[in-house]
């Protein structure tokens, strides 16, 4: 059964001022998560567990292999590895989905993740905002951890955060993606027509950039990608990813909060500066 | 409890970033079909030295079981495992030397790299918890964590193969 209050309380967070806003986003998914230590003792049956304390507000299951462990480290060379390594145990424990009716938000849990994720799922679909995503994650979290405590296991020591938006642009019925990358990018790009072929079929990009806490230091990274990609329904579109993963400044609720509200902050703004007036417009920048 | 590695790349080599758009939509609900052309791969590798030797230590700490010293010691830990991992995936250069890597009793490993009158050890006991000490001309000096500048500098310096 949830607890009392688990859903959204919108008094508790405010959107800052100066925040670049839109009243129609392309948005299509927006996860909030953490990542924490590997929780000694964790196994499968947990999660049904954890489950109950979820299942009036997700009543629906689905199983997937878990994610592998990521971490945002610094260094001169930039972060580059031929091979990814992921220890297993020899029954690997899966993540779940645990989804709500409307199969429009989840939580994802596995022994060393909890996420919550939005989606759009029709035309009708609009985006609870981040406010209202935060606190169900800190409210979700909470619950995740009561429920490991009361099974004698944890704590949990939160060591990444994670905050990514996910906007897909249709090409226009009357235009190209060449002109779409145009309208989205155009302003950074400039002309990359060659004078004997001209403007390039399409586009993708990889940028990271580095954040900061207030001393300076690295804590993170705000990772944005787009590329040209085909939804399920056919409808060709540019798909532009914002990232910001990094180490919460406490190992505890409060620690990943912070992060998530940072991350949020570098991922609306970038997305506000990678992004063409043409487009803004198209979204009703306020 | 068994373990297994799990290797999610083609190759060994230093081509391919970490952070690849694939790992930004792993947490995704619902992925779509992206649109990668097909490019010609470059026919020189740089060939790592160091890496084979160390994913084959890694595996054999990560099959260690509790008690694996009869002395009570914790099994080594795979968040650290992986975490240790990430750390050498950035500090080592193509011709690194292998670091030995050592259990430590309380799940952490002890990384290691010797050369003639100098040592430079680093114990990571959980991810991002990591110290390290350089040992040289008889004075031993703690090395800033925060970032892997120093450690890495230090490696290009005196521990190559």
């Amino acid at each position: 059964m949830a607890p009392p209050g688990f859903k959204a309380d919108l008094m508790n967070s405010q959107r800052p001022a100066d925040l670049p806003e839109f009243r129609d986003p392309p948005l299509t998914e927006v996860v909030l998560g953490a990542q924490f230590d590997v929780i000694p003792g964790f196994l499968t049956p947990h999660i049904g567990i954890v489950w109950e304390r979820f299942r009036d507000d997700f009543p629906l299951v689905e199983e997937h292999p878990p994610l592998p462990p990521a971490f945002e480290t610094f260094g001169p060379a930039p972060q580059f590895a031929g091979i990814g390594l992921q220890l297993l145990t020899g029954a690997e424990a899966a993540r779940v989905f645990f989804i709500n009716k409307a199969r429009t938000e989840l939580l994802q849990v596995q022994k060393d993740r909890f996420l919550h994720n939005w989606r759009k799922i029709g035309a009708g679909d609009s985006y609870p905002r981040f406010e209202a995503m935060l606190e169900t994650f800190k409210s979700g979290f909470r619950t995740f951890a009561a429920a490991i405590s009361g099974e004698g296991l944890g704590p949990i020591i939160p060591n990444q955060c994670e905050v990514t938006y996910i906007n897909q642009m249709p090409v226009p019925p009357t235009g190209t993606l060449s002109d779409l990358t145009d309208d989205l990018f155009g302003q950074h790009t400039g002309s990359l027509a060659l004078p004997d072929l001209g403007k390039p079929e399409d586009l993708r990009f990889l940028l990271r950039y580095i954040m900061h806490d207030d001393n300076g230091k690295p804590i993170g990274r705000l990772v944005a990608s787009a590329e040209p990609a085909r939804r399920v329904d056919g409808q060709t579109i540019m798909q532009l990813t914002l990232t910001a993963r990094g180490r919460p400044l406490t190992p505890d609720e409060s620690g990943v909060a912070d992060f998530l509200n940072r991350g949020r902050v570098c991922v609306v703004k970038g997305f506000a500066h990678l992004t063409g007036p043409k487009m803004h417009k198209l979204w009703e920048r306020i | 409890m068994n373990f297994a590695l799990r290797r999610y790349s083609d190759d060994d080599q230093w081509l391919s970033s970490v952070n690849t758009t694939n790992e930004l939509s792993r947490s995704v609900a619902r992925p779509v079909v992206l649109a990668r052309p097909q490019l010609s791969a470059p026919t020189f590798v740089h060939n790592s030295k160091w890496a084979r030797p160390t994913i084959d230590r890694l595996v054999a700490l990560a099959s260690l079981k509790d008690n694996w010293d009869q002395r009570g010691s914790a099994a080594p830990r795979a968040d650290v495992l992986s975490f240790a991992w990430t750390i050498l995936a950035q500090i080592m250069p193509s011709d690194g030397k292998a670091p030995v890597i050592v259990p430590l009793g309380n799940g952490g490993v002890q990384i290691e790299w010797s050369a003639p009158h100098i040592e430079l050890e680093v114990e990571v006991t959980r991810p991002f918890e990591v110290s390290a000490f350089l040992f040289a001309d008889g004075r031993d000096d703690e090395i800033d964590t925060d970032t892997l500048d120093e450690m890495t500098n230090l490696i290009a310096q005196h521990f190559r193969s």
